[in-house]
């Protein structure tokens, strides 16, 4: 068997045993693995959440609601009601958080994850093979987009680097390999998701990249 | 004819037939959306944590004033974008066009329960014989390899076959 079928009949494996497949490249086999995930899928039995799973995820989530009450819409109506309902100094202050809160949910991205899919766009050389080796993130400014470009589990990645919170923009540190925002101290890993912190934020949107000879390009919007 | 200034609104926010909240949201789309990831994902781990972050990112940005199936098709495409990453993450590949066409060409309601029938559709025998046992029927590659008359290092190499097989299948009814 080739390198490529023992990758494929591992994942068919996990699949058969009920298991999360390993990470592993599927270079051809995309599509066999979609299309061995959808076979598994049906065989009988197995579409159906167990009760388990419902319940502690309504917990977590009743969990994150009450944290956080502008976190849902239901949320943020009933907190101004209670506001409207109390004519006191501390309502007022408390009117302020509760305006600020709506502000902030209601500018809350339509979609902060994917990829970057400008209408118009083109390929920018943002930096050279020897800037992304890694353990090092390259920042970079090409067509209105700010962002770095950086090597992760072997690959070249790149990653916006506005912070999804109010957009000031992130600071790599390398060493640690994440993005820090020096707002409010939110820090991103280079998967682009938010490290737990005192705010809930969506990942930063990825930056497609492509490297001819020698240099690192992003897909950037065109500019005309 | 003079209209009452009492004339009730054409349609109550909240009616009942409305979800109120997103408990109830989540009660009524739970099931449905896990189905639709589990038939993507093909196992229970990450059925429940595509289920998890699609719900965690759907829910605050969601209106609970529209319908339900606006709010199934809202769930979806985040469900979507949510598997999407996991197979970049993970495989360092995109997900499959034929989702998107298959669903803007049938009513989504359609892909609850997983058709694989387009997939086994034309294969020959043996590859899909091979596809039924290990796939829906959970046979171990020996079993397999029993059931069929083969030898065990055949049954190995013919699944992996008959999946590389169907993908072209499937790709190919794509552009048709």
């Amino acid at each position: 068997m080739s390198k490529a079928d023992r990758r494929l009949a591992r994942f068919v494996q996990a699949l058969i045993a009920n298991r999360r497949p390993p990470r592993s490249p599927a270079g051809d086999d995309s599509g066999a693995m979609q299309v061995a995930a959808r076979l598994r899928a049906a065989h009988p039995g197995g579409s159906t959440p167990s009760p388990a799973f419902v319940d502690t995820l309504a917990r977590q989530l009743r969990e994150t609601s009450d944290h956080d009450p502008g976190w849902t819409e239901a949320g943020i109506r009933r907190r101004r009601f209670l506001v409207g309902g109390l004519a006191t100094v501390a309502a007022s202050v408390a009117a302020g958080v509760g305006v600020e809160r709506l502000r902030e949910v209601l500018t809350e991205p339509a979609s902060g994850t994917g990829t970057i899919q400008p209408y118009s766009s083109a390929w920018v050389a943002v930096a050279t093979l020897a800037e992304v080796t890694p353990g090092k993130i390259k920042q970079f400014s090409a067509g209105g987009i700010q962002g770095v470009v950086f090597t992760l589990d072997g690959e070249i990645r790149g990653l916006s680097a506005v912070c999804t919170h109010q957009g000031c923009t992130l600071v790599p540190e390398a060493a640690q390999s994440k993005l820090v925002c020096p707002c409010h101290r939110m820090s991103f890993n280079l998967t682009g998701a938010a490290n737990p912190g005192d705010y809930r934020l969506n990942p930063l949107p990825a930056v497609q990249t492509r490297v001819t000879s020698g240099s690192v390009e992003v897909l950037v919007p065109a500019w005309t | 004819m003079a209209v009452p200034e009492s004339s009730p609104p054409l349609r109550v926010v909240g009616a009942p037939d409305r979800p109120k909240d997103w408990e109830s949201v989540y009660q009524e789309h739970v099931a449905p959306l896990y189905r639709f990831v589990y038939s993507r994902t093909g196992n229970t781990p990450d059925a429940e944590d595509v289920t998890s972050t699609t719900f965690i990112r759907a829910l605050p940005r969601l209106r609970y004033d529209v319908s339900p199936a606006e709010i199934q098709a809202y769930l979806r495409t985040t469900a979507r974008s949510v598997l999407a990453d996991v197979w970049r993450e993970r495989h360092g590949t995109v997900l499959m066009e034929f989702d998107e066409q298959r669903d803007a060409a049938h009513p989504p309601e359609r892909h609850d329960e997983v058709d694989i029938t387009p997939i086994l559709d034309g294969l020959p025998a043996n590859y899909r014989s091979v596809l039924e046992l290990r796939f829906l029927r959970g046979y171990s590659i020996r079993e397999t390899a029993a059931a069929m008359g083969v030898s065990i290092a055949n049954a190995k190499v013919l699944q992996l076959r008959a999946l590389r097989r169907a993908a072209t299948t499937g790709a190919r009814d794509v552009e048709s």
